[in-house]
């Protein structure tokens, strides 16, 4: 059992970008390599640990709210790979109802049934639904509870603008204390471009990229299974990818506030990338078009 | 029946404006330029959002269930409501707030029909649920068909307007869908639109009533039977326009109701004008002419600030010039393009100074530091504001003005309020409770153009 303070990492990312496959993957390997570790799923989906507790059913925290009220830790957590603890905060039914205000009052419980003080983790991760949608889905960037961030990318352009809102909530709530950015994980790397162009945003953000998964139908027959790649396929390059990540992580890494680009100056160094990539030919066509 | 429509806030619907320092006639040239510039001020605790005015006309009909949809704090404007009134709260709390809140709102509505049988109810959202989005309509519907009553939604969430009368506005759109549809028109019956009752409108109604007309008050004092009139009224008139702008277009698009557009009824010659409109326009002969002016010379070229509600002020510009006074001044909480003939017809526009905000005590005193006039008319708390600042003060409400008894009333106030000061009583007088320097600065430094 752990007797240090325990280590809040945030992840976040645009949804479908495969933050919930990374956090868990890295959960796992933490608890591979002998940590206690409690991931913390920020997403009204409620579906971040599903691949950690092999598809099972976890009732949500806010689904215990709703049915009891007064939830214990009990009844809103499972036992996943390698001891992991996972939690699901939840949300309410979609189209009713304030997710963002679920995520902060979530927490908020978890702190108040001693979650941290009771399963004495070593290394809590909050695993965050895609944008900045709201104050909310900020919560764990606010008021202290997560040391720091990191922002998973891939490098569709959409995937990119979620990660510069990110950076201007992260560089917004720094300065009071609250996280600050320990990188960008670039996913999905499978393009010739993909890493060069992600470089690029994480240096012109003032930030850099700890790290780069390669997309891989290893995941993918993983996933098929309910588990983790580390689960599933612990000798495979992608769970030494993943196991990689998470020594980083865990270990003492810099961490910065990034400096997000403005709309103009974002869309200026897409189309930029976007003549690098096909020479300006897409331009050329649409002006013919036109 | 056709669905009432959700009314856009002052600021959108009329270009209202609810922070402005500065004369009449730049104001006129402003609003007559197009949208006026977006004016934002300090936050005030005291001045009337738009949930506490939409309150306060259900408040006033009978019989009218009331549940509020939010927090306990956001019924608030309801506490000092006549006792028996059938109102309830939610009371939502953040369970709610992230759940949503649907089934808490059908038990509210069931308790409140199970105990007071109100002919009908609204359901007043509020700021809880522009955040939780409960599906409000969803429940009246069904509870209607469950309860036998119409069951109607009013949607105000006390941020989209900084106008607290945009309270009014919403507030009639959901009495309008309480109106239902009537075969045939009677000639005989219009509509008074009132958002007060008291003995002035009352003495209104009976003028109206000398034509050998039916005069149905709605909505303030109205119960079921009034409203299920409405719909026949061969016309309707307001007192105050400006505030029954809404309901007046929802009766003439729901119902066709045509609306007679008439100044305020104050003062005998105003009192005398709005009746004879009446009689023109229902066909009747004119009544009996009513002499109750006072004379000319009561203020005696005397500089003069009006602060009341815009289209009351407007209305009593007249008075005071007919009084013999000056106009310095007008203070109102919001102004808006229906007031835009109004304040043309002021003679000086250029140089009658023009505040507008509400709940802002502090401003107005300084204000009227600048203005140093030598009377002013405004409600209660502008009054008592005013004589602690050292200004000679006449009180006066809406429905006192109404009527030619309202002119008397009001000079007979103003006569108290000169003989007062010239006999040298100075009670509460010169007591500001802002320092010197605070007077010094300039009084509209706190009003900010909103940056876009």
């Amino acid at each position: 059992m752990s007797t240090n303070k325990p280590k809040h990492i945030a992840i976040y990312g645009k949804g479908g970008i495969g933050k919930s496959t990374t956090t868990s993957n890295i959960s796992a390997a933490l608890a591979e390599a002998g940590h206690r570790v409690i991931q913390i799923g920020c997403d009204p989906k409620s579906d971040s640990t599903t691949i950690l507790r092999g598809g099972e059913d976890l009732t949500t925290v806010l689904d215990s709210l709703r049915d009891s009220g007064r939830p214990t830790i009990a009844d809103v957590s499972a036992i996943g790979f390698g001891g992991v603890l996972c939690i699901e905060a939840g949300g309410p039914v979609p189209g009713v109802g304030c997710a963002g205000r679920g995520i902060n009052a979530a927490v908020d419980l978890l702190h108040e049934l001693k979650l941290f003080e009771e399963f004495k983790p070593d290394y809590v991760l909050y695993d965050v639904l895609g944008d900045v949608v709201c104050g909310g889905f900020a919560v764990p960037i606010r008021s202290g509870i997560a040391e720091s961030a990191f922002v998973v990318t891939s490098s569709d352009f959409m995937a990119i603008f979620a990660a510069n809102n990110l950076f201007k909530a992260i560089s917004k709530y720094a300065p009071s204390g609250g996280a600050r950015l320990g990188g960008v994980i670039a996913n999905s790397i499978q393009t010739p471009y993909a890493s060069a162009l992600i470089d690029d945003f994480a240096s012109r953000t003032g930030t850099n990229v700890v790290g780069y998964v390669p997309r891989s139908l290893t995941v993918a027959q993983s996933e098929l299974y309910g588990q983790t790649v580390i689960e599933a396929a612990p000798a495979s390059e992608q769970a030494d990818v993943y196991r990689q990540l998470a020594r980083h992580i865990a270990g003492d890494h810099p961490v910065s506030i990034p400096k997000p680009l403005n709309a103009p100056a974002l869309k200026q160094w897409a189309k930029q990338w976007g003549d690098r990539v096909f020479g300006g030919a897409a331009e050329r066509r649409l002006a013919e078009v036109v | 029946m056709e669905k009432a429509l959700q009314p856009p806030t002052r600021e959108r619907r009329l270009n209202g404006v609810s922070a402005y320092l500065g004369d009449v006639a730049s104001l006129i040239a402003e609003l007559e330029a197009g949208p006026p510039a977006s004016r934002i001020r300090t936050f005030s605790q005291v001045a009337s959002d738009d949930v506490s005015i939409a309150l306060r006309v259900l408040a006033d009909v009978e019989g009218l269930g009331i549940v509020v949809h939010g927090a306990r704090g956001c019924a608030g404007a309801l506490v000092r409501s006549r006792p028996g009134r059938p109102w309830a709260v939610t009371n939502l709390d953040q369970r709610d707030t992230i759940l949503g809140a649907d089934g808490n709102l059908a038990r509210t509505l069931r308790r409140l029909h199970q105990r007071h049988h109100p002919w009908g109810i609204v359901v007043v959202a509020t700021p809880v649920v522009a955040i939780n989005n409960d599906d409000i309509q969803a429940v009246a519907q069904e509870l209607s068909d469950e309860l036998g009553i119409p069951v109607v939604e009013l949607r105000t969430d006390g941020f989209r307007s900084r106008i607290g009368a945009t309270g009014y506005d919403i507030a009639s759109a959901a009495l309008a869908s309480l109106m239902p549809p009537q075969h045939g028109r009677r000639r005989d019956l219009i509509n008074l639109l009132a958002f007060e009752r008291g003995p002035g409108l009352t003495a209104v109604a009976q003028q109206l009533a000398g034509l050998g007309l039916e005069v149905n008050l709605v909505p303030a004092g109205a119960g079921r039977e009034a409203f299920a009139k409405a719909a026949q009224a061969v016309l309707s008139v307001a007192v105050f326009q400006d505030e029954s702008d809404v309901l007046r277009r929802e009766l003439d698009r729901l119902h066709r109701v045509p609306f007679l557009h008439l100044p305020p009824p104050i003062g005998a010659l105003g009192a005398r004008r709005f009746v004879e409109a009446v009689a023109e326009a229902t066909e009747r002969p004119l009544p009996i002419r009513i002499d109750d002016r006072v004379s000319a010379d009561l203020l005696e070229d005397r500089r003069v600030v009006i602060a009341l509600p815009p289209s009351q002020a407007l209305a009593i510009a007249e008075l005071v010039v007919q009084f013999g006074g000056r106009i310095a001044g007008i203070s109102v909480d919001w102004i808006d393009s229906l007031h835009v003939e109004g304040l043309k017809a002021l003679t000086n526009a250029a140089t009658v100074a023009l505040h507008v905000g509400a709940g802002q005590a502090f401003e107005l005193v300084n204000w009227l530091g600048k203005i140093e006039p030598d009377l002013l008319i405004g409600t209660p708390a502008v009054a008592a504001t005013a004589t602690r600042a050292g200004i000679t003060a006449v009180a006066i409400e809406g429905d006192d003005l109404l009527g030619a008894a309202g002119e008397t009333k009001l000079a007979t106030r103003i006569g108290r309020a000169l003989a007062a000061r010239q006999n040298g009583f100075t009670a509460g007088l010169g007591t500001s409770a802002y320092r010197a320097g605070w007077l010094k600065r300039s009084p509209d430094w706190h009003i900010k153009r909103e940056v876009r």
